[in-house]
């Protein structure tokens, strides 16, 4: 097994724009190690959504190349990308996205719904419960979400993003919505995955708070990946 | 539990979770299918009286009678089951063999002032007597005499106006008599036939044809160049047909119309239903929902409003069905049956046509849904 979770190798998003071309993320090279948490920085419009967008596998690079689990991801299919973002990806966005009428329980097995042979409903429903009670939930999983305050329906997201016991778990500014309190104990809760959960921890904030909390930190500026101390 | 099972169950959680909308849509489909079945059923109904209607004052649709010259030796009940066999391919019903005895003149009550008649013997198919109902209408004791021999009531059927410009003028008598009343005369009986086609199309080279080819050795033996004398086509009231077909166009239009409309106002919905949960379709993409997924999701929602209200327009027409077979006989002197057997084939195919129409540009347009579009509208 490959020491890290996910590997950018000279990675370039470009965006056709009115004013020509935009480089949004340009020539990132940069190693995810296992069972690491990162934090990500950077204004907005830096191009941390864009990053985040090609480390989820949710779009492919201009140039470069994407490694997850030491899997080179460039050449696989729609198909291929789907299944393997479905089993070794977890997100969590700044909205909570939670669906309003299934419980906290259901919104975390929401992957098994769409998941071939992921096994019978009782064992995603045990394995939901299992993941709530870890992030201090098991009380609220017959919840609806709007029963539930903003950063418990956001831990009710990260529940749904390790539901698939993902290898890499990223995060895209899942503190924006919450208050101070709020946001310092949902980013404790992600930065301490890696330990409890064994999954690499990648989360984009602009919060410098939350991203002291990671044992890494990057910056982006204008698209330049920068390692920060 | 297979993948289909799961999106069910999901689509199930969806629709029970927007109770109002689902009720009220499946409310509109069971409006739009009761009044489908109301028109289907009154479609059938007036076309299935005018059309018995027709026949009665027109004749049969494609009814011909071709005369032959001759039953060629082979006796009345060989020739009928022989022409059945050669017009077997156009008939729509069993061809009637007409004898027409040479004519008699009645001499006892109460047919002694009708003047000539002559007497009728019909044959089906098998070369049996065609099923008339002899004796009915007429006195107990009447009789048919002439030349000294008797036919009794019960042997004797008089034709109604329709029949006879179908059979020819006369009096209809059992074939038992038939050689007691060919015994008053030495002239030749007259042989024609009788054949429905059940189409409009004129088909009566095909009929002739196929009789001079079928009797064609039979003649020659018998000494005759031809089979058939004389062709005649029956049936009339073209423009009343016509006529019946534009209200059948009309029905067809209006419980069609009617189920396309539903359709599009389900479409309507659907796609409001779309527009709401894309960022639902995004971050099913996200956790690895495939377009099929995502398609499959949007057709069982419809699907399962579909169903709601095809039930409910069953039960609904079901239940009204007493009332509507009292107020139809009392208007109109026919019966209904909302739910005929006939009309089930026509709901599948008009519930199949609404699913289509209401969910694949939905599914398509769901399927579309990029899962970045769960991150960008933050960075928009």
């Amino acid at each position: 097994m490959t020491e890290y979770a996910a590997v950018l190798s000279g990675v370039t998003v470009d965006y056709p724009s009115a004013q020509g071309v935009v480089t949004a993320l340009d020539d990132a090279d940069v190693r995810f190690e296992r069972g690491s948490s990162t934090a990500i920085v950077g204004r907005s419009g830096s191009g941390k959504t864009t990053l985040i967008s090609v480390l989820s596998l949710m779009r492919r690079p201009t140039s470069g190349r994407v490694f997850l689990d030491g899997a080179e991801t460039s050449a696989l299919s729609n198909a291929q990308i789907a299944r393997l973002r479905s089993s070794r990806i977890g997100v969590v966005f700044q909205s909570y996205h939670l669906d309003s009428s299934l419980t906290a329980a259901e919104n975390v097995m929401l992957p098994w719904f769409f998941t071939a042979g992921s096994g019978p409903r009782r064992l995603a429903r045990r394995r939901a419960m299992e993941i709530l009670e870890r992030l201090e939930m098991g009380d609220l999983a017959h919840r609806k979400p709007n029963q539930m305050s903003g950063g418990q329906q956001q831990r009710v997201a990260i529940g749904r993003a390790l539901f698939s016991e993902p290898a890499l778990f990223v995060a895209d500014e899942p503190t924006g919505n919450l208050d101070e309190d709020t946001a310092n104990n949902v980013a404790e809760t992600i930065l301490s995955l890696p330990a409890r959960f064994g999954t690499t921890a990648v989360v984009v904030t602009h919060d410098r708070a939350v991203a002291e909390m990671a044992s890494r930190r990057l910056e982006l500026v204008r698209g330049v990946l920068r390692e920060t101390a | 539990m297979s993948g289909l099972g799961r999106i069910f169950r999901l689509a199930v959680r969806f629709s029970w979770a927007s109770k109002a909308k689902f009720l009220l849509l499946a409310l509109l489909v069971a409006v739009g299918m009761t009044v489908f079945l109301v028109v289907t059923e009154l479609s059938r109904v007036s076309a299935e009286g005018l059309e018995d209607a027709i026949e009665e004052d027109a004749g049969a649709t494609g009814s011909y009678n071709l005369s032959l010259r001759s039953d060629f030796g082979l006796g009345p009940e060989e020739l009928a089951r022989q022409i059945a066999e050669a017009v077997a391919p156009y008939a729509a019903r069993p061809p009637v063999l007409i004898e027409a005895l040479p004519p008699i003149r009645p001499e006892c009550p109460p047919f002694e002032n009708l003047g000539i008649q002559f007497l009728l013997i019909l044959r089906d198919g098998s070369g049996s007597s065609v099923n008339v109902p002899f004796g009915q209408d007429l006195p107990f004791e009447t009789q048919l005499c002439f030349d000294g021999q008797v036919i009794p009531y019960d042997a004797i059927y008089l034709p109604t106006r329709s029949e006879q410009n179908q059979w020819g003028l006369g009096v209809v008598i059992d074939p038992a008599y038939r050689e007691l009343a060919a015994l008053s005369t030495t002239d030749q009986i007259a042989y024609s036939a009788l054949i429905v086609t059940g189409r409009q199309v004129d088909m009566m080279i095909e009929l002739t044809e196929s009789l001079e080819s079928h009797f064609r050795e039979d003649a020659l033996r018998y000494g005759v160049e031809s089979v058939t004398t004389f062709h005649s086509r029956l049936d009339g009231g073209s423009n009343i047909r016509t006529a019946s077909e534009g209200v059948g166009i009309v029905y067809g239009i209006i419980r069609w119309g009617v189920l396309i409309l539903g359709g599009l106002g389900l479409l309507v919905a659907e796609m409001i239903v779309v527009r709401n949960r894309t960022w639902f379709f995004g971050l099913a993409r996200a956790v690895g929902a495939r377009g099929r997924h995502i398609a499959a999701l949007i057709v069982l929602d419809v699907l399962l409003v579909l169903l709601a209200g095809t039930l409910l327009a069953v039960a609904l027409t079901a239940a009204t069905q007493p009332t509507a077979d009292a107020f139809a006989w009392d208007a109109f002197g026919i019966n209904v049956r909302l739910l005929h057997p006939s009309a089930v084939p026509q709901l599948l195919l008009g519930t199949l046509l609404v699913l289509i129409l209401a969910s694949v540009y939905p599914a398509l347009t769901a399927t579309r849904q990029d899962p970045l579009d769960v991150l960008e509208p933050k960075t928009a």
